[in-house]
């Protein structure tokens, strides 16, 4: 192992392979960084740039794209509310509150220490466990991946706060817009309206583009928020080490649940980032900050994302099977060049598969790197008069939207979801809620679904099988907690008022 | 004077232009040609026009782009493509999909308006089991189907994709009954096989193929017309069962496209595939060649197309 890690970084640490894994982090950010542009679309644009390169280096450099635009896509998450993929969509949350409250370069530093820590952390467990974790992914039936699901799903209760109701709501509207395409099991096109366009249905990216982003610039168009005070008003500051050392729980959580996330091929890569934010919740000595603007809650979503790059190679390289779209690309750069994955990869390329272990860490490492440069340039972009920033934001997100297939639909998909969330929002509904449904909604229903074709109508196989059960449970409990912690507190508040009334009574 | 020199430079022009056009025409191909995919950027019929576009330098002395025109599961490309100038430089590298989509939901365009070119490679089709699996052959299947009808979990893709209809016709050929089971992509549903989650898989070749080499998957049987080439995989039809489906990849262009740039193609397209380089390659992934000119590629699609409509209607998914 030892010897085979040696050669990997002969491979990895000649000049060239740096200068081109350098060339992909940063190729990652700025793709990562641009709305519609995801990792995966900025692997696959530079995939034909690696044809004539020797195998190792290519993988190398699509790894460094990998690794780059997951920190690419939470500057946009942090900075203009626009996720680069699902597994950023959370970040939203407190990163953008932070950046509200002016410490923007503190959840920027947040983001890209914990995603760097989370990154190297990936590809340790990836070379040390690869072949044991792999089995996880097989223990995955599509009974498992519903309860997964299904516990994705469970956390609505704890995002929605008091008005379950309207938090109900929102998440149904997220799981209808998930049904729009071609239903999985009978191939008939469901709600395209006879559209060609919405066969393959909404695109993720199109979806929450609209939900986060386009509903927010409404949404400060109409209200008028903050209208003229601008400059000078976001900070650069990074954070200390000791605001560092607090996230550890959040960051291990991150490291726990990523870990889980990559090795499941057919999980949708959101549900890790958005269990990591909600136990780092339960677990933080300062839940009340989650929403708020929450160093914690950009922490574990983060490092969640970023051990993904690297525990998403496990299922490709032991089954060749993609753990995630950008893993898929990753695939195709080694079929492009005739390498075939699987367990004989190890012995037969050993300087290829461990070229790009030591290449992963180097990608990370040069993320934390370019990521401290590009921190203050990317916040003084942001950093102009409101009309102008919300103008140039639009105009992005509207190219982003375009280039996600090239095509007209998805600009009026982003325009017409932002109008849904903007009046969602006006209206006291949880647009959080909805993109938990929509990006969840597909892969609940397709594993519902699986799951009784397979126990041939039986639906006590969710319960049967162990890690369905405890997944669901789970599920349950994490469904109930916040309900009942609330019912206890308003008792215990009410308990409270009573006490001292009959204290003052007595008095 | 003045009306003279005014005809002879008219004339000059249309002499000129007639000789360009001729040049033009004879010496096709004088730009770059764009090839066409629906898929996405690292999926398979990306992957397939991105390496006959590198295998083709040399052979085609102009450079060749790609295009992903991804979105509503080909219409898009074919559109494109069909609406494109005839004159041969753009084409559509196409797979089943481009005949499902049309047969599924109404689109403006469909293989009608394009031109066969030439057909490149077929994707060979098998049966797989994991290790641990009891069954040993097709037969073995079978038999089990018989005995416990409508309990053998069968996993293949949506219906209306060419490895659901494998299963459809497999079992009406085989007159038998089981559960399938549908899977978004061949990676999830070999997950499933390795799990131990259904039965058995039907899934293209190139996807299992270093499982069968690692020993964690056994395949049963192919659906080709003759053994995969450097396997000894039996096929369906010489078990008995004659299901005989492929995945084809070929060339398409716009209806009416200029009769010597389709020739000009299908003579790129036999030069490449004889290409030692790219053999090498196309070997190593587990593609067949399956060569066919613009006649014969068009009765063939013809002949798809008729039975994927038959199946369709069998299945009830249309009218």
């Amino acid at each position: 192992m030892l010897e085979r890690f040696a050669l990997g970084a002969q491979v990895a640490l000649q000049p060239y392979a740096l200068l081109m894994t350098l060339l992909g982090v940063a190729w990652g950010i700025l793709g990562g960084a641009l709305p519609g542009i995801s990792g995966s679309i900025a692997m696959a644009l530079l995939l034909p740039f690696t044809f004539g390169m020797d195998p190792a280096v290519a993988l190398m450099m699509l790894a460094g794209v990998y690794v780059g635009a997951m920190y690419g896509g939470s500057i946009t998450a942090i900075l203009i509310s626009t996720p680069g993929t699902p597994g950023s969509a959370i970040t939203v949350v407190d990163g953008y509150a932070l950046h509200q409250r002016g410490q923007s370069g503190k959840a920027l530093g947040v983001s890209l220490v914990t995603g760097t820590v989370g990154g190297i952390a990936g590809v340790f467990l990836l070379v040390a466990f690869a072949v044991p974790l792999s089995r996880i992914a097989l223990a995955f039936g599509p009974p498992e991946y519903f309860a997964f699901g299904v516990f994705g799903l469970a956390l609505i209760s704890s995002f929605v706060g008091r008005d379950l109701v309207k938090g109900g709501i929102s998440a149904v509207l997220g799981l209808m817009l998930a049904t729009v395409g071609t239903d999985p099991f009978s191939g008939t096109p469901r709600f395209t309206f006879g559209s060609v366009d919405l066969v393959g249905g909404v695109a993720a990216a199109a979806g929450m583009i609209g939900l986060f982003a386009v509903s927010e610039i409404f949404y400060q168009i109409a209200e008028g928020v903050d209208w003229e005070r601008i400059r000078g008003r976001y900070t650069t500051a990074l954070p200390s080490l000791l605001e560092l050392w607090r996230l550890r729980v959040a960051t291990v959580l991150g490291i726990v649940f990523g870990t889980i996330e990559g090795l499941l091929p057919g999980g949708g890569g959101a549900i890790a980032s958005f269990i990591a934010y909600n136990e780092a919740k339960r677990w933080s000595k300062h839940p009340e900050e989650f929403g708020r603007g929450s160093l914690e809650g950009v922490a574990a979503p983060e490092t969640a994302n970023n051990v993904v790059t690297a525990t998403a190679l496990i299922p490709l390289l032991t089954f060749g099977i993609p753990g995630s779209n950008s893993a898929a690309i990753l695939l195709a750069g080694m079929m492009l060049h005739g390498l075939q994955p699987g367990p004989a990869l190890f012995d037969r390329t050993p300087h290829v598969v461990y070229g790009l272990f030591v290449g992963l860490l180097v990608a990370n490492l040069f993320m934390l790197g370019l990521g401290l440069l590009a921190l203050r340039p990317s916040i003084a972009l942001v950093n102009v008069r409101r009309p102008f920033l919300l103008a140039g934001i639009l105009g992005l997100v509207l190219v982003g939207a375009y280039s996600i297939n090239n095509s007209m639909v998805e600009v009026w998909i982003v325009l017409l979801t932002g109008l849904v969330g903007y009046s969602m929002r006006r209206y006291g509904y949880n647009v959080l809620a909805m993109v938990l449904g929509f990006v969840l909604g597909f892969m609940v229903e397709a594993n519902l679904r699986r799951s009784l074709l397979i126990s041939l109508g039986d639906p006590w196989v969710f319960f049967t099988r162990p890690i369905s059960a405890l997944l669901l449970a789970l599920a349950v409990l994490t469904f109930a907690w916040p309900i009942l912690r609330r019912i206890r507190e308003e008792r215990l508040s009410v308990a409270g008022a009573e006490q001292g009334l009959a204290e003052r009574a007595a008095g | 004077m003045k009306r003279k020199a005014v005809w002879l430079s008219v004339a000059g022009v249309l002499v000129l232009a007639v000789s360009v056009a001729a040049l033009g025409q004879s010496r096709y191909p004088t730009k770059p040609v764009v090839l066409v995919t629906h898929s996405s950027p690292g999926a398979g019929g990306d992957i397939f026009l991105r390496n006959l576009a590198k295998h083709l330098e040399g052979i085609v002395p102009v450079p060749l782009v790609v295009e992903n025109r991804p979105g509503g599961a080909s219409a898009r490309a074919v559109a494109y493509v069909a609406t494109s100038p005839k004159d041969g430089y753009v084409l559509y590298g196409a797979t089943p999909t481009m005949l499902q989509t049309p047969l599924l939901t109404k689109t403006q365009y469909s293989y009608l308006d394009l031109q066969p070119v030439a057909n490149v490679f077929f994707d060979p089709m098998i049966l797989y089991v994991r290790a641990e699996s009891p069954w040993k052959s097709l037969k073995d299947v079978v038999d089990e189907a018989a005995r416990r009808p409508g309990q053998i979990r069968f996993g293949a893709a949506t219906p209306g994709s060419v490895e659901h209809m494998i299963a459809y016709h497999l079992m009406s050929v085989a007159k038998v009954k089981v559960q399938p089971v549908t899977f978004e992509g061949g990676g999830d549903l070999l997950v499933a096989v390795l799990g131990g989650h259904v039965d058995l898989g039907v899934g293209e070749y190139a996807e299992i193929a270093s499982q069968v080499q690692a020993g964690k998957v056994r395949v049963l049987n192919s659906f080709t017309e003759q053994r995969i080439p450097g396997t000894t995989i039996p096929t369906a039809k010489e078990l008995g069962f004659p299901v005989v489906v492929e995945k084809f990849r070929g060339l398409l262009g716009p209806k009416g496209m200029d009769p010597e740039a389709v020739a000009f193609w299908e003579r790129a397209v036999q030069q490449v595939l004889r290409k030692p380089s790219y053999q090498m390659y196309y070997r190593s992934v587990y593609q067949v060649p399956a060569y066919m000119d613009h006649v014969q590629y068009k009765l063939y699609l013809d002949r798809m197309n008729m039975t994927l409509r038959r199946y369709l209607k069998s299945i009830g998914l249309i009218q």
